[in-house]
């Protein structure tokens, strides 16, 4: 019996076996919002992130015997392994797709999508001034390479340490952190340059 | 270096210099996203809704595949067959065995292993899945499983290396059974991960697999990727599904003659090929790492020609080399993306013809019908390789893709309602799918 998944959620099957759909519905809805902002995060705000998270949550039900005989195992931590790793296939997918034009190249929601969102109480200055934050971070992430952004978004954002970014990504730990150093040079590089397009946008250089 | 504080969690007290103002801009920003991103969660009702589609999709692919009683049947003959190989060789000495050691291809790893032992009674025999080994994580190398009894010896860490340049990460397992899920290997200074039995040196690069040691006789079985297999400075390479033991004649042959050392060539950056004719042997696993290194970091950096060289040089020098199955798919990617869509539907038939098993086999059909259908301006020839996808049960993502772009061919050679046929298959079978929304739209208009 995984003691983490007991403790955190539904009973996890004993058995490395194939799974009930029924347990994995309510894993699915105890981790379907992390998975999504995750996703988000790591890939932008793209129109298929929705997808996406469908597709981590199809990788992880097939790969469902790794996690059950693995007792010390955090779940969220299997899922972050998961997710990156789907995202790396998907982003192969996209350069293939972009290069043969497929007609469903992803890429920034429409209007409609985000309209579809639901709404929260705040004012609408706070709601403003968050969605510009968070369209300033995606902008500046889009302008990582995909390893940068992962290790940036991993430990910036999501909190998670070296090791254990080094566990999901597996790779040493030293690469973590030289990834890290690259990514948040390049971060601040790129805010610079905004900044400074601002400015001369608003005349005030 | 040492653990660092996140920007987010810092103080926002601005410090002089350009450098201390950008940070706490950026720790402003991380701030303020962190909390924008918690205003739009999915409600539990879209939850629900998705949770259905999810379900219906994964009810839909396990009825593409045998049954559970099939699968429980076939684990249960693996598991008695893989008793046997203890009971014969703890019973014998490998000497013994006949000499029927050839390169097979079931499936069961335990089938392969077993030369012609009869099968114990499944009545008699207590299976003992290999899941059920105690377990070893080797960090981000990957995950051990060993047999109780087993006598190897681990680096001392995670990120030991021998003291030979690019020899990577090495295991010794001179006695009992070991399998392990490696993760696909970072090249060059990370080397590869290695298991080494008396008679066996194992080279992996992200796969499943096993092997069994004794004291005159080794074998590997893979069940996942590819690895290596060398001894005495000949190899051969196992796919996923093939197994060979120590005494195998592949391992018993003479070494090809000497070629030119990899210092002595041009350098690779000629656009195709060595100056040899004839590929260089198997024993040199750094320079193919070299060679299949510089040409992903070419590809990193978009730089297609140079990439679609290298990798063309790659392939010449090593045909069967432990990479060349993706080789001779980046290189079908990489002329497509230099604007070469003949010579990359030639790289990608080369690949299929060289490697016709791999499970990426779709990925490369794929990359074919796409080069038809939309730079060759040949619509037929594309239907055709989708329809070959769809009749071959392609994995579900391959699957949905081949729907998908037949019945873009369809509705370019005019017949509208078959397209629409197979966009109502694609909306039933992939609710979620990447393509669902140009479906919709596909057939309102």
């Amino acid at each position: 019996m995984n003691a983490l998944l007991a403790a955190r959620g539904p009973d996890v099957p004993a058995a490395a076996g194939p799974i009930e759909l029924e347990w994995f519905g309510a894993f699915y809805k105890q981790h379907a919002n992390f998975v999504r902002r995750l996703v988000r995060r790591l890939d932008g705000q793209k129109s298929d992130s929705d997808d996406l998270v469908q597709e981590v949550f199809l990788v992880a039900h097939r790969k469902w015997p790794q996690l059950a005989g693995s007792p010390q195992v955090d779940p969220r931590s299997w899922l972050y392994g998961v997710a990156v790793r789907v995202l790396r296939h998907e982003r192969r997918r996209r350069k293939l797709r972009a290069f043969l034009f497929f007609p469903s190249f992803g890429g920034e929601r429409s209007p409609e999508e985000r309209s579809r969102e639901p709404r929260d109480e705040h004012s609408p200055a706070t709601l403003l001034e968050r969605h510009e934050a968070r369209a300033t971070v995606h902008r500046l992430l889009d302008s990582l390479s995909e390893n940068k952004r992962t290790v940036f978004v991993l430990f910036e954002i999501e909190g998670l340490s070296g090791q254990q970014i080094a566990g999901i990504l597996r790779v040493p730990i030293q690469t973590v952190w030289n990834r890290l150093f690259h990514a948040r040079k390049a971060f601040l590089k790129v805010l610079a340059r905004e900044q400074l397009r601002e400015r001369r946008e608003t005349g005030e250089e | 270096m040492p653990e660092t504080g996140r920007w987010k969690d810092e103080p926002l007290d601005v410090a002089a210099g350009d450098n201390d103002r950008l940070r706490a801009q950026a720790t402003e920003l991380l701030k303020r996203f962190e909390r924008a991103e918690e205003d739009e969660p999915w409600t539990p009702a879209n939850i629900t809704g998705r949770w259905s589609r999810l379900e219906r999709e994964i009810q839909q692919q396990g009825r593409r595949k045998p049954s559970g009683e099939i699968w429980a049947l076939s684990a249960a003959c693996a598991g008695v067959a893989a008793l046997g190989i203890v009971l014969v060789w703890s019973h014998q000495s490998a000497s013994r065995l006949p000499p029927t050691a050839r390169l097979t291809q079931s499936p069961p790893i335990a089938r392969a292993l077993v030369p012609s032992a009869p099968s114990p009674n499944p009545a008699d025999v207590d299976v003992e899945p290999w899941t059920t080994w105690p377990r070893t994580d080797l960090g981000p190398n990957g995950t051990l499983w060993s047999k109780p009894g087993s006598v190897m010896r681990l680096p001392d860490s995670p990120t030991e290396r021998s003291t030979e340049p690019r020899e990577g990460y090495v295991m010794q397992l001179d006695q009992g059974s070991l399998c392990a899920e490696v993760a696909s290997r970072a090249l060059g200074s990370e080397g590869p991960f290695r298991v080494k039995t008396r008679q066996l040196d194992v080279t992996v690069i992200g796969t499943h697999f096993c092997v069994e040691a004794g004291p005159d006789l080794s074998s590997v079985s893979v069940q996942r990727g590819r690895v290596r297999v060398a001894r005495e400075g000949v190899s051969v390479v196992l796919r996923a599904g093939e197994s060979i033991r120590s005494d195998a004649p592949p391992l018993r042959a003479a070494l090809p003659p000497p070629q030119r050392a990899w210092r002595d060539r041009p350098a690779p950056g000629n656009p195709v090929g060595a100056q040899d004719d004839a590929p260089e042997p198997l024993g040199s696993l750094s320079l193919e790492n070299e060679l299949y290194q510089r040409a992903l970091q070419e590809a990193r950096r978009e730089n297609h020609p140079q990439a679609a060289g290298l990798l063309a040089d790659y392939l010449k020098r090593f045909p069967n080399g432990l990479y060349a199955p993706e080789a001779g798919s980046e290189l079908a990617t990489e002329l497509g993306l230099a604007g070469h869509p003949s010579a990359a539907l030639a790289a990608a038939r080369e690949r299929l013809r060289s490697f016709p098993r791999d499970p990426h086999d779709g990925d490369v059909k794929l990359l074919m019908a796409g080069l038809l259908r939309e730079n060759l301006g040949r619509t037929a020839d594309a239907l055709a390789v989708y329809e070959d996808l769809l009749n071959a049960s392609a994995g579900p993502e391959w699957r949905a893709e081949a729907l998908f772009g037949k019945g873009i061919c369809e509705e370019r050679l005019g017949d509208g309602a078959v397209a629409r046929e197979l966009w109502r298959r694609y909306q039933a079978e992939y609710p979620a799918g990447r393509h669902a929304a140009e479906v919709e739209r596909l057939l309102g208009e």
